[in-house]
């Protein structure tokens, strides 16, 4: 059967290999057994693990972390048995890490997010989840596997103080908590370390803190541990400086150290102090106590102790003792400034104070009042108990005695000045009873004792005070302290007397000084009596050949004479230079310039504008000696008197600023003045005296007229008299006659008048451009001036008065033609265009010109008229007549 | 019984393209294909390649298919587990799914294979009809049982977002494919008209001792 042999055949073809079949099977079971076996192996060692909570721990998903590699998982959690608070977490771990994580000592930390005001923790863990860290029982595998297997362990919710991290692990001991763990240790504001630890021991916070391996070397036995907050704000009036060390600071505190150079070969020490500032880390162990009557507000954690402006101290505390009335600072200074506080310190109170008498301590007011002090000598012996003082320490210096009848604003503390500088300071008022003076001690500071000497004076200084030179004028009102509370001024005569003296008077006010300061140097006072004291005050100058020779003391109103009595001092030197015949004028402000037009007392006069002062001359050095005392009339008010002035009137419809006093001004210089002036008929008279030489200048058409300031639009002019006021200006005419009585003109006479020359008349149609001043030409040379124009009577033409200088009188002839130079004409030829004028000058302002013919004529007298032509005719310009 | 089988007829087939053959023909004189009557060793080597399935069947199911690495954590998730997440989120039709595709479909293609083996060793030429049946269902549903591998596949493809979230394969993924892949070659290694010969022997059986002995 040939199928069956087919079928055979195939069975037994196959059947050789055929076992190979049960190969799969085997080969899938190895394969089966090898994934199950893979997967079970790499699944890891289980251990258990007691959480105080299971908060945030989950199945299979929390990791068991170490140095952030992950080397486990949560896989079951579950109550512990034994202990009904707390979560058992069995955790498989890894198996290649297993072997050193299942050990005796292995440390298991959950580590969450924590925010809070002092810490910031785990923040990676806000999005990945709680996890579980891991510190290992040991460093090296030899050292691991040495301790014995463990599958149980308790877990931590914080970190161990010791880490396995390197570096250096320090203790610090402190009074307050106020450190949060983690918060960095600073070198100059860099991290070097951080806190780890910190616990509670016998009434001492030990907080465990470790500096990075590479930072180690920073810390010696020496080195100091302080607190650092976050942000530290310094208000003081120079600004407000506001100091961050970290960011991490801000949240958490943190620690700074400083390690003082010199002792490196020290080593670190275990324990170390942690001081509450920097400051304190300087701090002597030594307490100083201050008395005080009163707290003055001072609190204690702001307020520092003071050196000459460096914080050197702190107010450890502060309490009052019912029993003595006292406040009592117990005070701790830095080491570099303990033997400050010695025997001759001074320890003060620096608060603010603003009232009308004194404003001081500003710089207190933002940084609360603090104590100051001082000493006087460093090397004195160390002292522990002091008082507090109200007033700062009296600077050193030398120490004198100054006698006063009253006490005035005389007080502990009132400054001395030297011109207006404070040299020293009143220290201490005593009452004498026998004496019935007050007994001021006084200290002048040392480096301006060089300005004591016997030659001093002292006088109570108070609001202000003139003194007045010709170099130098001092309103002294001297500086708001003194306005305000007063002060005591100290002048020295001559610098070169010697010092001998330690005690002084001291006069009551400026002028007692003053007077006695005279009389002390052997001048002579004299009165002048004047019936205006003009500028003149206390202290203006008394003036002999421009030199000061004394000044004025006072000055007082005599009712009876209705005159002003001026007390004058003059010094002993010019004391002889004043007999019967010496003649005092007011040289004050402005009088004194007109008087005396010398340009350097001008500016001399400035400072008598503001203090005025008095001058004397004495003409006959022979004349009779007067007594000290003596009682002058001033000078200029006897001359008004006198015959050295003639008088007439001028006549004016305003007054223009015209007033008593107003110059006289002939030819710029003064001859004369306003005596006085009265309204009568809507018209004002005013009375003007003019010195007797000048009386000639009064023709019966002489021109009075006034000089003013004056500013429009066509210009500013007289600018002097815009400071001087205004002037009245005399321009003598020509008549023979003579008059007293004038009308003052407002505008000045054209600038020929009164001059000597000769006047035509020139009739023309028009008065064109032609003004007052407008030029003559003849051949382009001027000649001549307008002087006036006037309508004719009928109004038909213009008159215009034409002055010719009297050099040139000869050229003007019968037969001269005149014309108007101002118009320029203008001819367009095909050759082009011509532009025809006199001068350039006379196209824009205006003038006449002049041509002679070859046949002149007669010379013309004065008034003579003549047609004014609007142009020259062409053949006029070749005129050359011979004159 | 009704039907000849092509043994009785003395034919064989091309199971390639499906042309009639004498018995003395090896090779298909139309494709060229090797021509046996039933496909060589088809019974034994279907079992090896089921039990081999099943033993990959156990790994398949017992570890993760898939491993979520994401910022929460490590997830790995057994085929089951899947199944449970899917039915616990009320995603009840994707579970079902995945349950259908992932194991029930093995499994009941594997039991159905056994059950084939079984009725051949045991001459159950009764159930042959009924055993066809199931032969053409699992051969049919053979090609969806690796939906399982192709989501895994997919995810593992899409899903890498570097630390935020990562999917690997799991070791099941492999002993999974391994399964269905041997249950697919058991499949079709498998010969059903085997379970006809049955019936065919049962007859040579009767016509022998009705006929006399003859060599099947």
């Amino acid at each position: 059967m040939s199928d069956t042999t087919t079928e055979q055949h195939a069975v037994e073809k196959g059947r050789g290999t055929l076992w190979l079949v049960w190969i799969i099977p085997l080969v899938a079971l190895l394969m089966a057994g090898w994934l199950i076996y893979k997967h079970y192996a790499e699944k890891g060692t289980d251990i258990v693990v007691v959480f105080d909570s299971g908060k945030g721990l989950e199945v299979d998903k929390t990791p068991l972390i170490y140095q952030g590699i992950k080397i486990g998982t949560v896989t079951d959690i579950s109550m512990d048995p034994k202990d009904l608070y707390k979560v058992r977490a069995t955790i498989t771990v890894d198996p290649r890490a297993a072997p050193y994580v299942t050990r005796e000592g292995t440390k298991f930390i959950k580590v969450e997010p924590k925010i809070s005001i002092t810490e910031v923790s785990g923040l990676d863990t806000i999005l990945s989840g709680v996890y579980i860290d891991l510190y290992p029982a040991g460093r090296s595998k030899k050292e691991i596997i040495a301790k014995p297997l463990k599958r149980e362990f308790t877990g931590l919710d914080h970190y161990p103080p010791k880490r396995y991290e390197k570096g250096l692990y320090l203790t610090l001991e402190s009074t307050k908590a106020s450190v949060s763990l983690g918060a960095p240790v600073l070198y100059k504001s860099f991290i070097v370390g951080k806190v780890i630890d910190k616990h509670l021991e016998n009434k001492t916070i030990l907080y465990s803190i470790l500096i990075d391996k590479e930072y180690e070397n920073l810390i010696n036995g020496g080195t100091k541990f302080w607190k650092v907050s976050g942000v530290e704000i310094q208000a003081n009036l120079a600004g407000v400086k506001v100091k961050m060390d970290s960011l991490a600071t801000l949240l958490a505190g943190g620690i700074a150290f400083q390690t003082p150079e010199g002792n490196v070969t020290e080593k670190p020490k275990e324990r170390y102090t942690l001081y509450d500032s920097e400051l304190d880390t300087h701090l002597e162990d030594d307490i100083i106590t201050i008395v005080a009557d009163n707290a003055y507000n001072v609190d204690p954690n702001f307020s520092g102790v003071m050196y000459k402006g460096f914080k050197v101290g702190k107010i450890v505390s502060l309490r009052y003792d019912t029993e003595k009335s006292q406040t009592i600072f117990k005070v701790k200074l830095s080491k570099k400034f303990t033997h400050l506080a010695n025997e001759k310190s001074w320890f003060w109170i620096v608060r603010p104070i603003l009232n009308i008498r004194e404003v001081k301590g500003l710089d207190s007011i933002l940084s609360g009042p603090y104590i100051a002090f001082d000493t006087l000598d460093m090397d004195a012996p160390r002292k522990n108990n002091f008082e507090l003082h109200e007033n700062p320490i009296p600077l050193k210096g030398k120490k004198i005695h100054l006698a006063a009848i009253h006490a005035e604003s005389l007080k502990s503390g009132t400054a001395i000045f030297f011109k207006d500088i404070p040299i020293g300071q009143i220290t201490k008022v005593n009452l004498v009873p026998r004496k019935k003076t007050l007994d001021i001690e006084a200290t002048i500071f040392e480096k301006y004792v060089n300005f004591l000497n016997d030659s001093s004076m002292f006088y109570v200084k108070s609001g202000v005070e003139v003194e007045i030179s010709l170099k130098e004028v001092h309103i002294k009102s001297g500086s708001l302290e003194t306005l305000v509370v007063g002060g005591v001024a100290m002048v020295t005569l001559d610098k070169k007397a010697p010092r001998t003296k330690n005690s002084f008077f001291i006069y009551k006010d400026y002028k007692t000084y003053k007077e006695a300061r005279y009389l002390k140097s052997g001048g002579a006072e004299y009165h002048v009596e004047m019936c205006e004291l003009g500028s003149l005050s206390k202290g203006s100058p008394v003036l002999y050949k421009k030199l000061k020779a004394g000044e004025v003391v006072s000055y007082k109103y005599i009712p009876e004479r209705d005159t002003i009595d001026v007390l004058i001092f003059i010094q002993r030197e010019f004391k002889e230079r004043i007999n019967a015949s010496t003649r005092f004028k007011n040289i004050s402000g402005i009088e004194f310039e007109m008087n005396f037009p010398d340009m350097k007392v001008k500016m001399e006069t400035i400072e008598t504008i503001i203090a005025g002062g008095l001058l004397f001359e004495t003409p006959d050095a022979k004349a009779a000696n007067v007594q000290h005392g003596h009682r002058f009339r001033l000078y200029d008010e006897i001359r008004e008197r006198d015959d050295t002035y003639a008088s007439f009137e001028l006549w004016m419809r305003e007054t223009h600023g015209v007033k008593k006093g107003t110059r006289l001004l002939y030819k710029e210089f003064p001859v004369g003045k306003v005596a006085e002036m009265k309204l009568m008929n809507n018209m004002i008279k005013a009375t003007v005296l003019i010195e007797k030489p000048y009386a000639h200048l009064l023709h019966s058409d002489s021109k009075l007229w006034l000089k003013e300031f004056k500013a429009n639009l066509d210009g500013i002019k007289n600018v002097g008299n815009a400071i001087t006021g205004p002037a009245i200006v005399i321009t003598p005419g020509l008549a023979n006659d003579r008059t007293a009585s004038f009308m003052l003109d407002e505008t000045p006479p054209p600038p020929t008048y009164g001059k000597t020359g000769l006047r035509v008349v020139l009739e023309a149609d028009r008065r064109s451009s032609l003004d007052v001043g407008s030029p003559v030409y003849y051949r382009q040379v001027p000649i001549g001036q307008v002087e006036s124009w006037v309508l004719s009577d009928d109004a038909t033409r213009v008159r215009i008065t034409v002055f010719i200088e009297p050099r040139y009188a000869h050229l003007v002839r019968e037969r001269a033609k005149f014309y108007m130079a101002g118009a320029f004409g203008m001819d367009v030829s095909l050759m082009g265009v011509k532009v025809r004028t006199e001068t350039l000058k006379t196209m824009i302002s205006g003038g006449i010109g002049m041509a002679v013919p070859e046949e002149p004529g007669p010379v013309v007298e004065n008034g003579h008229t003549f047609p004014l032509f609007n142009k020259p005719e062409e053949a006029w310009i070749g005129w050359r007549p011979k004159l | 019984m009704q039907w000849i089988t092509d043994i009785e007829a003395g034919k064989q087939l091309c199971l390639h393209c499906r042309k009639l053959h004498p018995l003395s023909v090896h090779r298909c004189d139309r494709c060229g294909s090797e021509v046996h009557q039933r496909i060589p060793h088809s019974i034994a080597i279907t079992w090896s390649l089921a039990i081999a399935a099943i033993i990959f069947l156990i790994p398949a199911n017992l570890l993760p298919m898939m491993v979520v690495k994401s910022i929460a954590g490590e997830d790995a998730g057994t085929i089951m587990d899947g199944v449970i997440y899917f039915l616990e989120h009320g995603e009840a039709g994707i579970g079902i799914v995945i349950f259908a595709a992932s194991i029930f479909v093995p499994f009941f293609k594997l039991t159905v294979l056994l059950y084939l083996l079984l009725n051949i060793h045991l001459n159950r030429s009764h159930r042959a009809k009924f055993g066809l049946k199931l032969y053409r269902i699992i051969h049919f549903i053979g090609k969806w049982s690796m939906l399982d591998i192709f989501v895994v596949a997919l995810m593992v493809g899409l899903v890498q977002f570097k630390n935020l979230a990562t999917i690997v394969t799991g070791p099941a993924a492999i002993a999974f494919m391994l399964a269905v892949v041997m249950t697919m070659f058991a499949t079709e290694h498998f010969d059903p008209r085997l379970l006809f010969d049955t019936e065919l022997k049962k007859r040579k059986h009767k016509n022998e001792s009705n006929e006399g002995n003859t060599h099947v």
